[in-house]
């Protein structure tokens, strides 16, 4: 019998190991001196080969289900180009001085589309791959530029079968064009609201009045379309938070039941603003604390919240099929199934890229609309885009649930080799993976609700809290 | 108080010590380490800290040994996924 390697890490007075293909269970520390001394007992081998976690032959089942679930992990969900962020407008009506993305003043010349670029992405749009395609519009803000969105759509509507569009705004203006725009089911609304009234004003619109007018518009989509049709997000600054419960509530109110905190990137023109000391440690915190929050709050009603994201990782750790999502993949290739069109036409494989490239930081463009893209550019960064053989991650317990960022380690460090466990990336991921694991692993009857409720199923597995001896 | 720690490390992972204690090094690069064999020495650890390092230098090794060992086990499932 062998067995596949295992990698740990304490969690509380046990430890938790896991393999390469996901594998993972709870042991006591005398498991693991066993196991690393190669003195297993006959328990401990029945159990690893009744589990999975080892085999006997080449070949035989438990070889081969441990090389498919290793595979399933790995496989990103579509080999085309079929998510295109278009940037028709740097311009915007906003400036909020953490703004992720680069921008330009509203009455600024020369920072939207011309005439030739609309052709040529089209003509770019054409040539993909693909029968489906979803298309964001980011900024800037994209809704100042109406006719270039509609002239994208009725493209796309055309040239693919399927087609949707997000259009990301912060829906300050809106006039009867732009609602006929979003009265067409395929088209969906995303925004920012950084929870109550006081925070979002001091981080975006500067003005009471402002933030009421955004919530007013809000209030009429929801009026005209319906839940469903738009999604927001917090930005949150750690270090001077909105109330969490008022961000629940306010989120609730627009029927938003699943929010995605987000932590300020001070990447692009947010450098201006340097990483505070401790502002990670208290992100970390602060999301811990939201999760144990909304947990309490689930138990006592009907209506279940849950965070996106970490929800997102409870499927990755419990294999659920969630590869798909760019922040965290293993392998995260670049330009493989997305990309980010700029308002002169390059193309870049990410939104940070793009920023990068606007500080004057690091250009990693991958081509442009009017030549295509530059596959060796993209070769050579996808070269570094999995965690496998990275000299921190394969000894990780988290490696197979985690992902690597090339682009946030590049922005942030200027370089992809730094120790893992000095990044931003890694630094947060443990953090989420610790919590998550003392969540699945818990006998706590409210946080199995939660748990239940958010990955749909009825009953939380006793085996989770098991411990092997 | 600071104090000198001296760890025994049984024969059966005396070949994985120099790759376990190269990367202590790097992960703790403020900590005196020296090895001898049989034994890795980490000199003015604060006494507060004993258990941690302890437990550290234990994991680095037997880090280095799983991977040591699980290297051609990794190999072959590579070959059997790619061929």
């Amino acid at each position: 019998m062998q067995v596949w390697p295992l990698q740990f890490r304490d969690a509380g007075d046990d430890i938790l190991l896991s393999n390469d293909a996901g594998s993972w269970f709870r042991a006591s520390p005398q498991f693991l001196n066993r196991y690393a001394a190669g003195a297993l007992s006959d328990d401990d081998r029945d159990y690893l080969l009744k589990t999975g976690l080892a085999f006997v032959d080449v070949g035989d089942l438990a070889f081969t289900s441990h090389a498919y679930r290793w595979s399933a992990r790995r496989t990103t969900t579509t080999k085309a180009i079929d998510y295109v962020i278009l940037v028709p407008t740097l311009r915007c009506n906003l400036s909020c001085d953490y703004c992720q993305v680069s921008r330009a003043a509203e009455s600024a010349k020369g920072f939207d589309w011309t005439e030739e670029t609309l052709t040529a992405v089209l003509a770019y749009l054409d040539g993909l791959a693909t029968d489906r395609i979803q298309i964001e519009f980011q900024g800037g803000e994209p809704l100042l530029r109406l006719d270039l969105l509609n002239a994208v759509r009725d493209f796309c509507r055309r040239r693919f079968k399927h087609s949707r569009f997000v259009v990301c705004s912060n829906f300050q203006i809106v006039d009867d064009a732009i609602w006929s725009f979003f009265a067409d089911e395929d088209t969906q609304l995303s925004t920012s609201i950084d929870g109550d009234v006081a925070t979002h004003t001091r981080q975006r619109t500067g003005s009471v009045d402002e933030t009421r007018s955004l919530l007013s518009n809000l209030e009429t989509f929801l009026e005209r379309f319906g839940p469903g049709r738009m999604s927001a997000l917090p930005t949150i600054d750690p270090l001077n938070p909105p109330d969490l419960d008022e961000l629940v509530a306010t989120y609730a109110r627009f029927g938003i039941h699943s929010i995605y905190l987000r932590p300020i990137n001070r990447q692009g023109f947010a450098r201006r603003r340097p990483e505070a000391a401790g502002e990670l440690h208290a992100w970390n915190e602060l999301h811990a604390r939201f999760i144990d929050l909304i947990v309490e709050q689930n138990w006592r009603r009907d209506t279940v919240v849950e965070e996106y994201y970490f929800t997102h990782l409870l499927r990755r750790i419990l294999g659920l099929g969630a590869n798909g999502h760019v922040d965290i993949r293993n392998p995260n290739p670049v330009g493989a199934n997305y990309v980010v069109v700029d308002y002169d036409g390059t193309l870049f494989p990410t939104d940070e890229a793009r920023m990068m490239a606007r500080i004057g930081q690091i250009d990693l463009s991958i081509g442009n609309v009017l030549d295509g893209e530059d596959r060796s550019k993209v070769d050579e960064l996808n070269s570094a885009s999995f965690n496998d053989q990275d000299p921190d991650c394969q000894h990780c317990v988290y490696q197979p649930f985690c992902g690597v960022d090339l682009i946030d380690d590049i922005s942030r460090y200027g370089r992809i080799d730094l120790p893992r466990h000095q990044t931003y990336f890694c630094r947060r991921h443990l953090a989420l993976f610790d919590k998550a694991f003392a969540m699945i692993t818990s006998t706590d009857q409210k946080v199995q609700h939660s748990l239940c409720r958010w990955l749909g199923v009825e009953t939380w597995p006793t085996s989770y809290s098991e411990v092997r001896p | 108080m600071n104090v000198n720690l001296e760890i025994d490390i049984p024969e059966s992972f005396h070949a994985h010590v120099d790759a376990a204690v190269m990367r202590l090094r790097y992960l703790h690069p403020s900590w005196e380490m020296s090895k001898e064999p049989g034994l890795v020495k980490v000199t003015n650890v604060a006494a507060s800290d004993v258990p941690t390092v302890q437990r550290e230098v234990n994991y680095a090794i037997y880090r280095e040994r799983i991977r040591s060992e699980g290297a051609p086990l990794r190999e072959l499932l590579l070959k059997s996924i790619m061929t």
